[in-house]
């Protein structure tokens, strides 16, 4: 009985931010079926996890700390995952369709352009399109404001390199 | 495309009905699924060694008491020591890799944890299997000696029990070092790579 419980309070909580588990798989792994076995793994890491949640943090902080520690820390996984950036854009395009066909060839070469980067710069990506203040991406990263604040820039130049005009 | 805009297309994709739906069946069935983690797949490996392990030396020492007229039923008690010795290792290496992960932990911490926990579970297995070699041969060395089984009579006959123990003595160190490149070579074959990554995901988030 308090197992259901925990287990329907456990699904609202995905079914409130599994934005955040989908977005993760999405930009460590383009590939459907590895997309999904990460998104597997994360759900089930967040599980675990679940009956010591204390709200001592805000949620979106606590499912990314676990999202972002599956996806960079499973490194046997990550060989498996490796994948053409050619084989995944098209997949990973369909799912932010923007609309028109200039903008989705610009958004299909800055994904491109992420999956050149390293994992912790991934991380940082996608904590800065969620509009993670620097504080709140230290919470979930633990690297310092000021060298995230390099970090940034960096992963701004580089993305700018490959894309242009980013 | 600017940065900023792609925030909006960010948020939208977060928002998609269809992927919410495909969460939802997929949460029903998650206190089932098993865990596919590098660390899970560890603790699942390291169990079934302790089955095969325990499995192996219940024979052996069953064995040993039966066969012989029980003449060397020392050699089962010495077995079944060992298979105490590896509840012990299996115990520690187990506690181990339940420390390894923290995956609440901001990432920084939880790849630092999980560098120094592994750095730990390779010393110990490295200790262990390097351990091993000396353990076995002082084993029987001790029951040689007390069945007054003569391995060498030539070197016995030339240069009596002292001359035996120091050839085994060399013996055993010959076989104990190269048991530890073996060990070394055969870790750093299984976690060496884990390691390099831990550390160099560590640096780049240092530097």
């Amino acid at each position: 009985m308090a197992t259901n419980h925990i287990q329907e309070q456990f699904l609202e909580l995905i079914k409130e931010n599994n934005g955040i588990i989908h977005k993760v798989c999405h930009l460590y792994c383009h590939a459907l079926h590895d997309r999904q076995d990460l998104f597997q793994e994360i759900l089930l890491q967040l599980w675990k996890a679940f009956p010591k949640f204390r709200n001592e943090s805000k949620v979106s902080t606590w499912m990314y700390r676990i999202a972002l520690n599956t996806a960079i820390s499973d490194f046997r996984k990550q060989q498996r995952r490796i994948c053409t950036v050619n084989d995944a854009l098209p997949e990973s395009t369909d799912l932010y369709e923007p609309g028109p066909a200039e903008q989705k060839e610009r958004l299909a070469a800055f994904l491109e352009a992420v999956n050149r980067l390293s994992d912790i710069e991934k991380a940082i990506v996608i904590l800065y399109l969620e509009e993670k203040n620097y504080r709140e991406m230290e919470e979930i990263l633990g690297i310092g404001q000021a060298g995230l604040r390099v970090k940034m820039s960096r992963i701004k130049e580089k993305l700018r390199r490959h894309v242009g005009g980013v | 495309m600017e940065l900023e805009t792609l925030k909006e297309v960010w948020k939208e994709a977060a928002n998609k009905k269809e992927i919410i739906v495909s969460g939802r069946e997929e949460v029903s069935e998650v206190p089932d699924v098993r865990s596919r983690g590098l660390v899970s797949r560890m603790r699942r490996n390291l169990f079934y060694e302790l089955i095969i392990v325990l499995g192996a030396v219940a024979a052996i020492a069953a064995f040993y008491f039966i066969s012989f007229g029980g003449a060397l039923k020392e050699v089962s008690w010495a077995y079944i020591l060992l298979a105490v010795s590896f509840v012990v290792y299996y115990y520690k290496k187990n506690k181990l890799l339940k420390d390894m992960e923290c995956t609440a932990c901001r990432v920084k911490s939880n790849l630092r944890l999980q560098l120094l926990t592994l750095e730990k579970y390779v010393r110990l297995y490295l200790i262990a299997g390097t351990a091993m070699a000396p353990v076995v041969m002082l084993f029987f060395y001790i029951l040689f000696y007390y069945k007054h089984i003569v391995l060498f009579p030539a070197v016995h006959a030339r240069d009596g029990e002292m001359g035996f123990t120091l050839l085994y003595l060399l013996f055993t160190s010959t076989f104990t070092i190269i048991f530890y490149f073996l060990n070394r070579w055969y870790v750093n074959r299984l976690y060496g790579r884990h390691i390099q990554k831990l550390k160099s995901l560590l640096q780049e988030m240092e530097e």
